[in-house]
């Protein structure tokens, strides 16, 4: 075994993992299963590099770009469609994400599939540099990154007004209202927190993964398998199951190179028969 | 929508469906009469994806519950057909094998709701979905991998009426099963799980029932895919299907079997329309989607009634208050801080 392949499964493992907080982060405030992560991503990151690139800003630039350009995105998306839809059934909101994904990737597939992929420069300009084999600089960054933002999102959450807030009205809408809160207010801060990691995952790794216009969906499609592994609800879950994921499907392939993705959803799946609450998450009792 | 029952049986005018039922009869008969062939291969092809989203009108629209291993499903169907055919069965023998697989596929998936939440449902019908599709890849000397199976050559007529009938028959069966016992229980479980336990409702009894009943119209709808397209390869069955299911169901309508239909006539139609233009598909379908999501819930079925909502409210309800009023279920804390507001 080597630890290359340790150090690959922790780096793609802390993609999923920063995917997945977002997925978390949202679907615990506002009880939206975002299937739009990966559209998203891919479309905020594209532009970026369109704005920053040309103009010869610094990547770091294009990464508070990408962030604020996923607020704006998580704003919209919020004002012009979650809000007409708030109170409806899951699969309402579940659909809508679907919509919200295919049509961002349409798009990204207009303006930019002609040229993909994509090669971003990365943090450090030597991007062939490597600190131990497979350990760039840029899976360093990622990494501090990510224990920067779950820091950040916990403090936010349970340390401030606002996160209190927000707790509340994920709670109980109807109870947070009652008492003054606004619920359309937390969920535009929601959504706006939410789309801000989904652009800042995807600007990360863009340097590491060649960014096309499609790639990211597989990404998703683990960030929620890691979600519901961390048990859905859990900031530190879904990190720690992103890790996992990656771990796993990394360790797998020198047994059975083609079966790296189901290996991955086998663990999951067979986590949720012995922990249907996922490895992080609470038992709930169903109120009638 | 999923708190309205807005499924064609319980609509007290049975009549404009019969009437339209034999619209649609004689169009599909005739149709060959006057069709290039290429329009009746499309025509085939909503045929196909109709009975996929009948099956998923029945578990999600009216069941509740999720099934994102649709193209899992359809892949497996297809390849058994196709293997079946290699091998001098014949076509209605490999089709009836499909539909059969469905029910060992749909019993194996449908195990898992005796104790995993909804959501979890939907990661491991997902999950199944990619396992399907490695194993499709892996299992290379019986599927072909990469490069497929050709199966043998059927002419167009056959093609289309054989997808037809499989049609009339998948419509028949859904929408016996709409209107009697199995929907009846699975719209209690929907609308609210505990009290239909209280009631003495076996809640996951009912759920793990509706998986078995509808994949076989997943399987069947990828058996005669492999039909229609003469040739299938993994690609032809990828993970996006499954969502794209999903979006067939709201589109139309996600309790109505018409919906289902107008669903898949726009999935297969809608590509043919923006060929030209790269990620124009995408687009309108995601677009439309999000649009009749806000604006008509009850998808296209729903346009009727949603004008006439739209008539006659009262001056200063917004829009979005009125369309919402027949999305949500009347009780739940939701509702009750949309009334606040």
């Amino acid at each position: 075994m080597s630890s290359l392949l340790i150090i690959t499964g922790i780096a793609s493992g802390i993609l999923y993992g920063l995917m997945a907080l977002a997925f978390t982060f949202l679907f615990r405030t506002a009880g939206i299963p975002n299937l739009a992560i990966g559209a998203m991503g891919t479309f905020v990151a594209l532009l970026a590099l369109k704005i920053y690139a040309p103009i010869g800003l610094p990547y770091w630039a294009g990464v508070l770009i990408a962030m604020l350009l996923g607020m704006a995105m998580g704003a919209a998306s919020e004002l012009l469609v979650f809000r007409r839809l708030r109170g409806a059934d899951p699969l309402v909101f579940l659909v809508a994400t679907i919509g919200l994904n295919l049509l961002l990737f349409g798009v990204a597939q207009y303006l930019w599939a002609a040229n993909e992929p994509y090669r971003f420069p990365g943090a450090y300009s030597p991007s062939g540099t490597v600190i131990v084999d497979g350990l760039s600089p840029q899976a360093v960054a990622i990494f501090i990154a990510t224990a920067v933002v779950l820091g950040l999102l916990s403090a936010l959450l349970y340390r401030s007004q606002m996160g209190r807030e927000i707790r509340a009205v994920a709670e109980d809408p109807a109870a947070a209202h009652a008492i003054g809160l606004s619920v359309a207010r937390a969920h535009l801060i929601v959504w706006m927190l939410a789309a801000a990691i989904i652009g800042l995952a995807a600007i990360l790794f863009a340097p590491l993964l060649l960014l096309d216009t499609s790639v990211l969906s597989l990404v998703m499609y683990k960030a929620m398998g890691a979600a519901v592994l961390g048990g859905l609800g859990s900031l530190v879950g879904a990190v720690v199951g992103g890790l996992l994921l990656g771990l796993i499907e990394n360790l797998v392939v020198p047994f059975a190179p083609s079966a790296r993705d189901a290996a991955a959803f086998v663990v999951i799946v067979l986590v949720l028969l012995l922990r249907p609450q996922g490895l992080f998450g609470r038992t709930q009792i169903k109120k009638i | 929508m999923i708190a309205r029952v807005r499924s064609f049986v319980v609509t007290p005018n049975r009549r404009g469906h019969l009437i339209a039922v034999a619209i649609l009869a004689l169009a599909v008969i005739f149709a060959p009469a006057f069709a290039t062939s290429y329009l009746m291969l499309q025509i085939a092809l909503v045929g196909v994806f109709a009975i996929g989203a009948f099956g998923l009108v029945v578990l999600t629209g009216h069941g509740g519950q999720f099934n994102l291993g649709f193209a899992g499903l359809m892949a497996l169907g297809a390849y058994t057909a196709a293997i079946l055919q290699q091998h001098g069965v014949s076509l209605t023998a490999a089709l009836v094998a499909a539909v059969a697989i469905g029910f060992v596929a749909g019993a194996l998936l449908g195990v898992f709701a005796y104790w995993l939440s909804e959501f979890a449902m939907a990661v491991v019908t997902f999950a199944f979905g990619i396992f399907v599709d490695q194993a499709v890849r892996a299992f290379d000397g019986l599927t072909g991998g990469f490069s497929g199976i050709v199966l043998p050559r059927l002419s167009l007529n056959l093609v289309y009426y054989t997808v037809w009938t499989c049609v009339a028959i998948a419509a028949l069966l859904a929408w016996g099963m709409i209107a009697g016992w199995l929907g009846r229980w699975l719209r209690a479980v929907r609308d609210n799980a505990i009290a239909a336990e209280q009631l003495g409702l076996p809640v996951k009894r009912v759920k793990f029932q509706g998986y078995v009943v509808t994949a076989p119209f997943a399987t069947l709808t990828g058996g005669l895919y492999a039909q229609a397209l003469g040739y299938i390869a993994p690609s032809a069955f990828q993970v996006v299907l499954s969502l794209a299911f999903l979006v067939i169901i709201i589109v139309g309508g996600v309790t109505s079997l018409w919906g289902g239909l107008i669903g898949a006539t726009l999935w297969v139609a809608v590509p043919e329309l923006t060929v030209d233009v790269p990620g124009l598909y995408p687009i309108l379908f995601g677009a439309l989607t999000v649009i009749v999501l806000i604006v008509v819930p009850g998808g296209a079925m729903d346009i009727p009634a949603a004008i006439r909502r739209r008539m006659h409210r009262p001056r200063r309800a917004g829009a979005a208050e009125v369309d919402l009023s027949a999305v949500a279920q009347p009780a739940g804390p939701a509702a009750a801080v949309r009334e606040r507001e």
